[in-house]
């Protein structure tokens, strides 16, 4: 499996001095030194003088000329910005292969992934005849961020205070299941094929060979009776599971998809979905689905050495047979490989199976539906509003009294119920209490108020009570 | 705040009368359980359940879908859709489902909302074009209703078709024998 890594070491000058960080993308080959030296560095290796480098102006009208031909429409980026990213392909070009493809997504927002993910879902071909497929298997890494499954409440599920104060974005994901944190230590596969195929222990399975064939690892793999993906019964009785997976079925086609946790920070991870509902109180949510909590651990391997064994049993289990000796490639798939520039990819891999593997980074223009997906996908609307209505109850032992917000749908504040308790002292009477609620009470009557920390708090005129109604909800005042 | 209170009432008076002159039956007179319905035409008892009438009345006609999904077809050219028993014994426990809103317009393949079972999301389709005027607000509560009885109490949304023609003319819509038959072949 060396192709996955092959755009990476074609530059090997610049590999050579930053090995030490593994997850860097080079931009452009035709440039060299981008912003990947800093002013330091430029000293130290006798570099200084490339700071300057600009390519010749017949350079650079040859190139416009040649893109010109093949790709009118990234002209306009390419003249703005002729040092960044230059675009070589896109990605609608491989989705529509009728032949298995493994995906490797070199960027980290998490938005993008997602939306990228669900258009090659979404383009995938149905195979005509059940014995062929065209599965893809897809990998990305996303920065720092919570995802929770498409039915839960992230109200409940996390600790909301804690995401906000570290600026880790929520993510809305569009299958089942529960809560996950991602990191750039998480790798997340995706594995799609026909929905008369799906089940939820091919791939685990899959997945799990994959990792019991890695040399020297750690862990022994084994999938339990649920799907889960678990390393063996370890000495204090536990078998801690490395991998959350979730799926989703539609015409035709299902998806099986999760996170593996190679070199997570597990504190963090912690941290950001442990509530205490004492301080940050009850969330009543019967309609919406509970994660499942789990030990974790992480397989403490590379997201390469990762990648390239579940790559590698993808092709050997769904890949192409390649005709031995005497390549009578149909006239057909000779010329797409040729078109893709894929064929030396192909000749080199001299096995008896194949599947292409497809690098996504910045250098490949990605089709308007994914960018407004990604959109979509960071709404609040779609992030918080999406969830089943709820009511969330907090206590406030300093002043005591209860207050439960009732949330319908769209996430819109419907309306609250106050009550109080006795206490030693009352610091604010019971009136001074309510009193602070009346505006809220008249705006939520006639407008729709998203259920925020910072939206409520706004609304409530003590200004002791607001911050820690805004601290309550998520920590936004 | 009196404006437009006195604003929005006054149409609204007049297009009720308005339509119950003009288009007896009214339809929405005769279904609407989750709306306010002015004189109403049936003299028949109020029955709690959103089912009474079609209960005793027995469906025209059903159909299945080769996505797992039924339609339950009414004299009053409505439908109901739900999944069939396969799919749900095929998708385990469900513990959610999606519902689509009243009011929705939808067309043949559009998704009508989901299922979610034992960490898997499952799309349902709509069988029929036409306008959803119920759901089966039950499921929100009770998701298993859908494990339970998936052709009965599970049913999911009730359309008013846009072609009455269509249930029959679909070739997509399969009888009985024919989807009993295609889940012979999985």
């Amino acid at each position: 499996m060396l192709t996955i890594l092959s755009r990476i070491r074609y530059q090997a000058p610049l590999q050579l001095v930053r090995s030490c960080t593994p997850l860097r993308r080079f931009g452009n080959v035709q440039v060299p030194f981008q912003d990947d030296l800093n002013s330091m560095e430029d000293d130290d290796l006798n570099l200084g003088d490339f700071k300057h480098y600009e390519e010749s102006p017949a350079m650079i009208a040859k190139k416009l000329e040649l893109l010109q031909e093949t790709r009118e429409d990234h002209t306009k980026d390419v003249v703005n910005q002729s040092s960044s990213p230059e675009i070589t392909s896109s990605l609608e070009e491989f989705t529509k292969l009728k032949e298995p493809v493994v995906f490797v997504s070199k960027l980290t927002n998490p938005y993008l992934n997602l939306a990228i993910e669900d258009f090659i879902y979404n383009e995938m071909p149905k195979p005509e005849i059940t014995t062929s497929n065209y599965n893809r298997l897809m990998f990305y890494i996303n920065s720092p961020c919570v995802v929770i499954g498409k039915n839960q409440n992230p109200w409940k599920e996390v600790n909301l205070p804690v995401l906000n104060s570290l600026s880790i974005p929520l993510v809305r994901r569009r299958s089942g299941g529960g809560t996950v944190v991602h990191d750039l230590g998480n790798v997340n596969y995706s594995f799609m094929t026909t929905k008369e195929k799906f089940d939820r222990f091919t791939f685990a399975n899959l997945v799990r060979d994959s990792l019991n064939s890695i040399p020297n690892s750690k862990y022994f793999i084994e999938v339990n009776e649920r799907g889960d993906i678990t390393t063996s019964k370890q000495d204090d009785g536990i078998n801690y599971k490395v991998s959350g997976s979730a799926y989703k079925l539609s015409k035709g086609k299902s998806y099986h998809h999760g996170t593996m946790l190679l070199n997570s920070r597990l504190d963090v991870l912690g941290k950001l979905l442990h509530r205490d509902e004492t301080k940050l109180g009850v969330v009543d949510s019967s309609n919406s689905i509970d994660s499942v909590k789990s030990k974790v651990t992480n397989l403490e391997i590379t997201e390469e050495q990762f990648i390239n064994a579940v790559a590698d049993r993808f092709r050997d289990e769904f890949g192409n047979a390649i005709p031995a000796e005497d390549e009578p490639i149909t006239k057909d798939e000779y010329d797409q490989d040729e078109l893709f520039g894929l064929k030396d990819f192909v000749e080199a891999n001299a096995v008896n199976k194949t599947a292409k593997i497809i690098t996504i980074d910045d250098n490949m223009s990605l089709p308007q539906t994914v960018l407004d997906d990604a959109k979509e996908l960071k709404q609040w609307s779609w992030r918080f509003g999406s969830t089943p209505k709820f009511s969330h109850e907090i206590i406030n032992n300093k002043f005591g009294f209860k207050v439960r917000f009732h949330v319908g749908k769209h996430g819109a504040l419907t309306n609250y119920e106050l009550s109080f308790f006795d206490i030693e002292m009352r610091l604010l009477s019971v009136e001074k209490i309510k009193e602070s609620f009346e505006f809220l009470e008249l705006h939520i009557k006639d407008n729709a108020l998203e259920y925020t920390g910072s939206n409520v708090a706004g609304f409530i005129t003590n200004d002791m009570i607001s911050d820690w109604v805004g601290q309550c909800i998520d920590g936004t005042i | 705040m009196f404006k437009s209170v006195l604003r929005t009432s006054s149409p609204l008076i007049r297009s009720s009368t308005l339509s119950i002159r003009s288009t007896i039956p009214s339809f929405t007179a005769k279904f609407s359980t989750s709306r306010v319905v002015f004189n109403s035409i049936s003299h028949k008892v109020n029955q709690q359940s959103h089912l009474y009438k079609y209960l005793t009345e027995g469906p025209v006609s059903v159909k299945y879908t080769a996505e797992h999904e039924w339609l339950a077809t009414f004299s009053d050219d409505t439908a109901f859709v739900g999944i069939t028993k396969y799919a749900s014994e095929a998708l385990g426990d469900v513990t959610f489902v999606e519902l689509p809103e009243i009011g929705d317009q939808v067309e043949v393949g559009d998704t009508i909302g989901s299922v979610e079972s034992v960490k898997s999301a499952s799309e349902i389709y709509s069988p029929i074009a036409g306008e959803v005027i119920a759901i089966n607000e039950n499921l929100e509560s009770d998701p298993s209703l859908i494990n339970s009885d998936p052709i009965g109490n599970g049913w999911i949304a009730q359309i008013k078709l846009a072609n009455v023609e269509d249930v029959e003319a679909s070739e997509e819509l399969l009888t009985e024998e024919q989807y009993e038959a295609s889940l012979e072949h999985e």
